[in-house]
């Protein structure tokens, strides 16, 4: 059993603690001491490396950079507000390196505050839009535009054609024409209204209706659009 | 004498300060490379080179942990990377033709078992993706302690400790072969 590893082991599973013992047995048999002339080695060895060198964390010298930033403040403050004692020109260039360090630290702030708000802006997103640049809810009709439906459609028969009374709507569609012809009375454009009655639209090839949609069809699908309801 | 003094004192350049830590840590660090590697002398070799790298940065060691777990990561690493590199075979006779001894030899077939067993252990905690590998070998072949490998590896004691459940269940089926105990 190992020097360390034998006392904190309660979390492992029952199969894991298996391994452990397994492991535990393996290294207390390989083990093995270092040579004589180990220590010899690894001296002569060290002796033809260079000098290890002290690497400081950017941390401490980030600390000590303000350190003496800080004493060298002190330092020009005391000569300013010293005695008569000190010279004019210490004085002088004291003053001079306060402006130097007021105005870096003026500057910082600056950039820091424009840095933040142009994180703030970025993090905030686009401004919303307002109500009046907001686009219409309700959609205006205008009487020159087409209206949806002229739009070619998916249905091979270019009409989503329901309640065809059992029967599958061969309608052609509209050919492209508007299909809000007068007659619809309120009906949805899309059902020509075939259970029994005749179509209200009834496959008008690019003419515009002028039938009410009283008429019976005289398309070549007719017997299978209008009328047909069973 | 404790870890930053002595850091300190091979930084300015004190050998026997230096001489103090591998006497010190030659042991620890020798045994835990032998029981990667599978052997002895190659376990010396990797360790001396762990010494002299130790050597060379010390002065970046940031006193955090104890000097005996960043020694003992140090040789763990560059003994797992020594496996990888050499070609792992083993040989039943010598260069002469000769069948090789087989230490011990009282039980012949007892000290094979052992050899296999032992090969057995290396490749498969070699074979372990990381980091369970270096988790399961800082653990049992460095014999650190868990808060210890925590440190040494800057992870939360309950990441080690999932490290080393799951490594442990992964080397199940390469140990299965061979019980040990």
């Amino acid at each position: 059993m190992n020097r360390r590893t034998g006392g904190d082991s309660q979390f492992l599973t029952t199969d894991a603690l298996a391994i452990e013992a397994e492991l535990q047995v393996y290294a207390a048999q390989v083990a093995p001491n270092p040579s004589a002339a180990f220590i010899d080695r690894v001296m002569a060895a060290a002796e033809r490396s260079p000098q290890p060198i002290a690497r400081r964390s950017p941390r401490s010298w980030a600390s000590e950079l303000v350190r003496a930033a800080v004493m060298r403040l002190g330092v020009a403050i005391a000569q300013i507000a010293g005695g008569p004692s000190i010279p004019l020109r210490v004085r002088i260039q004291a003053g001079a390196m306060l402006v130097v360090v007021a105005l870096l630290i003026t500057a910082g702030a600056a950039l820091a505050a424009a840095g933040a708000s142009s994180v703030v802006t970025w993090v905030a997103g686009p401004q919303a839009p307002t109500a009046d640049s907001r686009p219409s809810a309700s959609p205006t009709f205008s009487p020159n535009q087409p209206s949806d439906t002229s739009q070619p459609s998916d249905h091979p028969n270019g009409s989503s054609t329901t309640g065809t009374g059992g029967q599958p709507s061969q309608n052609p569609g509209t050919g492209g024409q508007p299909s809000q012809k007068p007659g619809n009375h309120g009906q949805p454009s899309q059902n020509p209204g075939n259970h029994g009655q005749p179509s209200q639209n009834p496959g008008n090839h690019g003419q515009p209706s002028q039938n009410p949609g009283n008429r019976p069809s005289v398309h070549p699908n007719t017997p299978n659009n209008a009328g047909n309801g069973g | 004498m404790d870890d930053r003094e002595l850091a300190k004192a091979i930084v300015a350049g004190d050998r026997d300060a230096f001489r103090l830590l591998v006497e010190r840590e030659s042991g620890p660090v020798i045994r835990a490379c032998a029981r990667v590697l599978g052997d002895r002398d190659a376990a010396e070799d990797v360790a001396q080179d762990c010494f002299v790298t130790a050597y060379k940065v010390i002065g970046s060691w940031r006193g955090e942990g104890s000097l005996h777990g960043w020694l003992l990561r140090i040789a763990i690493n560059r003994a797992l990377r020594a496996v990888k590199a050499q070609r792992r075979h083993f040989p039943l006779e010598d260069e002469s033709g000769e069948p090789l001894a087989i230490p011990g030899g009282s039980e012949p077939l007892t000290d094979v078992l052992t050899v296999e067993r032992d090969r057995l252990v290396q490749e498969a905690v070699a074979s372990l993706p990381d980091p369970y590998r270096e988790t399961i070998v800082l653990r049992y072949f460095g014999e650190l302690s868990i808060a210890e490998i925590a440190s040494v590896t800057g992870r939360p004691i309950g990441t080690v400790k999932t490290h080393l459940g799951r490594g442990l269940l992964r080397l199940r089926p390469a140990l299965s072969e061979v019980r040990l105990t």
